[in-house]
């Protein structure tokens, strides 16, 4: 599904990503852990065209599509999309209201017409339980106010209601509090099927025990140092990311 | 219609500019000739003005006023010391009706300080280099006055690199004169790069004469320099100034002001600020509380001529008796200067049913990628807290000083120096107290 | 920073749709102002003595004026003698009903989306439809008769309702109050009328629609409505001109007065002809409203989306007389191109525990300059006096301004006074946000406007409101900042 090949990227003139490489097949699960500055958060913004990201080199092929020709807007209309580490705030725009609007964007993009009203209504409530979020929440303005739980909480919500192919979830977990988290995992495992796969990142250990990884990477200094099933997240808890880095050195010497 | 009393100050200012010995600083010819011709065209202004549309100076300048010769003056260190904050922790520099007295001021070490007269003769080509070059607005009628007619004030230079050690005191005594004087007086302040300077200048009465003061300070504060520049005021009930200070800041420079006024018929401080180069620093904080039939009035203007700069402005004001108070806070952000941040905040309570506020906070924005925002408020103590208080036990008129003062400190917070910032809060106890006693 | 400039400039303009011009035969004075065209105006509409007299103090009144220069717009002087200060659509002398209203006429608002025709109505909105000088149509007035809210065109209610119109023309706003304001009292030729009686809740809402057609016109009419005792309506105003290449004058003059316990809810949709993208032509909308809350527990509600004319500059008003009155002034100011407006409100609290709110939503695009001018003022004995302002300005480019200008005027210890304003743009990441959900950059920008200005479009009726967030896209498609 998404073949990323030798990415090297920078903002303005500092390299953060080094070459990576990296095969995500439908129904997978991906992991993507490393220290903080590793570049895990740019590798996000980058397969999802955030400016100010420069790609200098490598390539990325989504469903056989150049990734890197699209726009931001073509990218998600494409099925990719990107939990933010940070919602960003819209006063005056509820997420109803703006939620109507991408989807019908998006189904224009697909050639579909306009969702109707009462569909859409009963699509945001099955969505709604999923992430156990409340329709007033829905009703006010996007992010704006909202708690870190809550904001982290309508990404999922807004995942959920968009169905994409790739879900990269940047930083979901971090400020969440065990019960917030919990209620954000179970919200991703109801999404997952055998035709969409997940992108997780993270610094912690702890999300990966209720969102269960095909695969996890180490991220380090731009490039993935090590790669493993479950068991290397549990190794990474437990013994710190020294161990790997010293192996990195080690091999570089 | 002008009165009879301004024609004859009028008249004085007239036989000043003909009788002025030209030879004191023939350099300046050019500009004062310019300053004087506003001045003789435009007059004073009048309520008409929107800069003075809440400030009728045609009042303030009824009065018998007597423009001021600068005779050399006896004068008794014994009397003065009273006036002193703190001889320790600060130097000292004196100035009697606008005129420096060097030999009762202290001697700084890596500042050259002296009086205008003598920069003019001793460091000529900065002098000229800054003298009236970088006002933020075109004359008006006390700026074009004062560039006219100055000839007395304080230079201070601090050269690239200095740090000058202790906050330097600048204590302004006025009325040692027999008649009501009214008197013009220039500084000339310059930081050059990376040096820094404290300031903290107050103006006080020396006798129950009135004075009216037309005081016009420039600040230069080089790349990387520091400024921090408290102001006071506290003169008596009849006297009026007029306080025009016009800072000036280059790349990554940093400026700290305080404006405090407590005392006076009718003061009008011009606070001016241009950033002209990248990554400058303003601060602005000020207070005034009015009583009697005082009126202040606090203008500020922060020119955001470059990218970003920072500013933050905070004033506050406690309005009691009859006191007025004006706030005319403006912002403007030029074309170009993306990334700004400027804040500008203006908080009033009104303690009496004749006090008044009149604000108007203004902001003038030409680029885009900006931050700005400005707030004004008018309002009353919290009742319920006032009543609060009394069911702790405390007296209503102790309570509501209690209150007031608490407004205020927000304000006083920001003022670093710790012995200026006891002798404020003593000053505004003392002043709450004469208004609130049974 | 270039990428985000030539995506702006990509966007933006999109044809204004009114643009049009009617090929109507016009009745017009020739150019020019003198006590002769008062005298003119007023014997062709059969007006009593008074009201020609009180047109000529006006005039003699103007005379001595000189155009004010204190506001935040620039404008070439204006030559009134270059103005065709009467025009009207010939037709014949008194119509008994709508079929004798010329057909084109009917294509025109048809065509502007505001019909005539009661049966075609969807929704029960009175019109008064004012094309260049004159009225030329109001819909459900026998309904409106039932109930006994008279709603008709100014010069009918002059020849119809003198008392009423004597007692109160002027009453608000005075000959001598502003330059513009006595232009229009010496020459105003036409406009609505509407006299809503004690305890009556108007049925529907009442509308204006004005039109400038025929050219090198200035338009000049006056708005006159009267809520007596526990009276309610709600009235809506719109206006379009074609598009010429010259300025023309639009100075209208809209009075307000509520007595106890009554309310007027006034909304505006303003888009005249803005002008070119080089900033050619367009409408100067020069307009004096202002409201008097005379009654105690009165109030009066402004809305304005203002979104079309090459200058606006007006500050609806409110005095707020009668204790317990309350004052509302909701905008939106959307400028692009070399559009400018200054606008605001003035809430003027005399009586007692009045209150006032002020929500300004500013826009600013392209070469524009939009400018928020308000005052509150708390005279002495307006105790317990209460206002809260609101003044956010959105800039989107770097080579447009916005301004903000509040003075606030407290007299009274007894009052609450707050004002905020602020000034950002659009930012970069709200905007990938929205891209990252699939929405287009424009489609994101709109999306975010009308969040900005949501405060503001919710106090509109809800076809009002759809129009104008229709409009606001229009007026900035492309602006991205």
């Amino acid at each position: 599904m998404l073949s990323i090949k030798n990415l090297q990227a920078r903002v303005e003139e500092k390299e953060i990503l080094k070459g990576i490489s990296l095969e995500i097949g439908a129904g997978e699960v991906h992991a993507i852990m490393g220290p903080n500055g590793s570049g895990k958060s740019t590798l996000a913004s980058v397969l999802a065209g955030r400016g100010g990201y420069e790609v200098t080199s490598g390539s990325v092929s989504f469903n056989g599509k150049d990734l890197l020709d699209f726009s931001p807007e073509e990218r998600a209309q494409e099925g990719v999309f990107l939990a933010f580490q940070y919602p960003v705030e819209i006063p005056g725009v509820s997420t109803t209201n703006f939620m109507r609007t991408a989807i019908n964007e998006v189904r224009n993009y697909r050639g579909q017409d306009e969702i109707e009203p009462g569909d859409f209504l009963k699509m945001m409530k099955e969505k709604m339980q999923l992430v156990e979020i409340d329709q007033k929440l829905l009703s006010r303005s996007l992010n704006e106010g909202f708690s870190g739980g809550e904001k982290k909480r309508n990404e999922i919500f807004q995942m959920a209601m968009l169905e994409p192919k790739l879900g990269i979830l940047d930083e979901t977990d971090s400020g969440l509090d065990i019960d917030a988290l919990r209620i954000v995992a179970n919200g991703v495992n109801k999404l997952k099927t055998k035709d969409n796969a997940f992108i997780v990142i993270t610094h912690y250990q702890r999300l990966l025990d209720y969102i269960v990884p095909d695969f996890v990477h180490v991220l380090y200094k731009g490039k993935i140092v090590k790669s493993g099933t479950k068991d290397l997240a549990l190794e990474l808890e437990e013994k710190g990311y020294d161990w790997i880095i010293k192996e990195v050195q080690a091999a570089a010497v | 219609m002008e009165t009879l009393i301004q024609t004859t100050l009028q008249n004085q200012f007239i036989a000043a500019w003909q009788q002025a010995p030209i030879d004191v600083m023939p350099a300046l010819n050019a500009e004062r000739t310019k300053g004087f011709e506003f001045f003789m065209e435009k007059g004073f202004p009048t309520l008409k003005d929107e800069e003075w549309k809440y400030t009728n100076i045609q009042s303030a300048l009824k009065k018998n006023w007597v423009l001021n010769a600068h005779n050399n003056i006896e004068i008794d260190f014994n009397d003065i010391k009273q006036y002193i904050i703190n001889q320790e922790e600060h130097h000292l520099l004196l100035l009697i009706d606008g005129k420096f007295y060097p030999e009762y001021s202290s001697k700084i070490p890596g500042a050259h300080i002296c009086s205008l007269q003598e920069a003019y003769q001793v460091h000529h080509e900065l002098f000229m280099q800054y003298f009236s070059k970088q006002l933020s607005t075109a004359f008006n009628a006390f700026t074009a006055l004062n560039t006219a007619l100055a000839n007395e004030g304080l230079f201070i230079y601090v050269p690239k690199n200095t740090i000058i050690n202790k906050p330097i005191e600048i204590l302004n005594l006025n009325g040692f004169e027999e008649e009501d004087v009214f008197t013009h007086s220039r500084n000339l302040i310059i930081i050059e790069s990376s040096a820094e300077l404290s300031l903290l200048q107050h103006s006080h009465s020396f006798q129950e004469n009135a004075t009216f003061t037309n005081v016009v300070s420039e600040c230069f504060v080089g790349a990387q320099g520091k400024l921090n520049y408290h102001t006071l005021q506290l003169e008596n009930a009849d006297s009026c100034t007029v306080n025009t200070v016009q800072i000036v800041q280059e790349k990554d420079s940093l400026c700290n002001t305080s404006s405090i006024t407590l005392g006076g018929k009718m003061v009008r401080n011009d606070l001016n600020f241009r950033l002209v180069d990248k990554n400058c620093e303003s601060h602005l904080y000020g207070l005034y509380l009015p009583a009697g039939k005082e009126h202040f009035d606090h203008h500020t203007f922060v020119d955001h001529a470059s990218p970003n700069c920072y500013s933050n402005e905070f004033y506050k004001g406690i309005m009691m008796e009859q006191g007025t108070a004006v706030f005319n806070g403006k912002i403007i952000v030029r074309e170009g200067a993306q990334k700004t941040n400027a804040f500008q905040s203006n908080k009033n309570i009104l303690l009496s049913s004749e006090a008044k506020i009149d604000t108007k906070p203004q902001l003038e924005i030409f680029a885009d990628d900006v931050k700005c925002s400005h707030g004004a408020t008018v309002g009353q103590l919290d009742e319920e807290a006032l009543f609060y208080l009394q069911s702790r036990g405390i007296g209503k008129d102790k309570a509501y000083a209690l209150l007031v003062s608490a407004f205020a400190q927000d304000v006083l917070q920001q003022i670093a120096l710790t012995t200026y910032k006891t002798y404020l809060e003593n000053l505004i106890e003392h002043k709450l107290k004469s208004m609130f006693k049974d | 920073m270039a990428e985000d400039n030539k995506l702006l400039e990509s966007l933006t303009q999109s044809e204004y749709k009114y643009g049009f011009v009617t090929d109507i035969e016009h009745e017009s004075l020739a150019p020019g102002l003198t006590e002769e065209t008062v005298r003119f105006i007023s014997a062709t509409k059969n007006e009593p003595e008074w009201l020609l007299e009180w047109r000529l103090n006006a005039y003699r009144h103007w005379l001595t004026l000189t155009t004010p220069t204190w506001q935040n717009v620039k404008f070439p002087v204006i030559n009134y003698q270059d103005i065709i200060f009467y025009s009207a659509p010939k037709q014949k002398v008194k119509l008994n009903s709508l079929d004798e209203v010329d057909p084109e006429l009917l294509k025109t608002f048809e065509k502007l989306g505001i019909s005539l025709d009661e049966q075609k109505m969807l929704s029960g909105v009175a019109v008064d439809a004012v094309f260049d000088s004159v009225s030329v149509a109001t819909t459900f007035r026998e309904k409106l008769h039932e109930v006994g809210v008279i709603f008709c065109s100014m010069s009918e209610a002059v020849r119809e309702h003198p008392d009423l119109v004597k007692k109160y023309l002027g009453s608000v706003v005075p000959f001598t109050d502003n330059y513009f304001a006595a232009l229009n009292s010496a020459v105003f030729s036409d406009g609505s009328f509407c006299f809503i009686p004690k305890g009556v809740r108007c049925p529907m809402e009442l509308s204006t629609y004005f039109r400038i057609n025929a050219s090198n016109t200035g338009q000049f009419e006056r708005t006159l409505i009267v809520a007596e005792d526990s009276a309610y309506v709600s009235y809506l105003e719109g206006c379009t001109a074609p598009m010429r290449d010259e300025n023309q004058l639009h100075a209208a003059v809209v009075e307000l007065i509520v007595l106890d316990d009554a309310e007027i809810k006034y909304s505006t949709v303003q888009n005249w002809y803005p002008g070119d993208k080089d900033g050619k032509g367009g409408i100067y909308n020069f307009v004096t409203k202002r409201g008097n809350c005379l009654g105690k527990n009165s109030k009066i509600s402004w809305t304005q989306v203002e979104t079309g004319s090459a200058i606006t500059w007006k500050y609806p008003s409110v005095v707020l007389k009668g204790d317990n009155s309350i004052g509302e002034f909701y905008s939106v100011a959307v400028t692009n191109n070399y559009q400018q407006a200054d606008t605001g409100t003035k809430m003027i609290h005399v009586g007692k525990n009045t209150r006032s709110r002020i929500v300004s939503k500013g826009i600013s695009a392209g070469f524009s300059q939009n400018t928020y001018r308000g005052q509150v003022k708390v005279l002495k004995r307006a105790s317990g006096a209460r206002n809260f302002s609101q003044c956010d300005s959105l800039l989107m480019g770097d080579t447009c301004g916005a301004h903000t200008f509040p003075y606030i005027e407290v007299d009274n210890p007894s009052a609450q006074v707050e004002h905020e304003a602020t000034t950002s743009k659009i930012g970069e990441d709200q905007l990938f946000y929205c891209n990252q959900r699939g929405i287009n950059t424009e489609k994101a920008v709109a999306l975010i406007v009308n969040g900005y200005c949501k405060d503001v479009l919710n106090h509109l009726p809800m076809e009002f409101a759809v129009e104008a967030q229709k409009l606001l896209a229009i007026s900035l498609e492309g602006s991205v900042g």
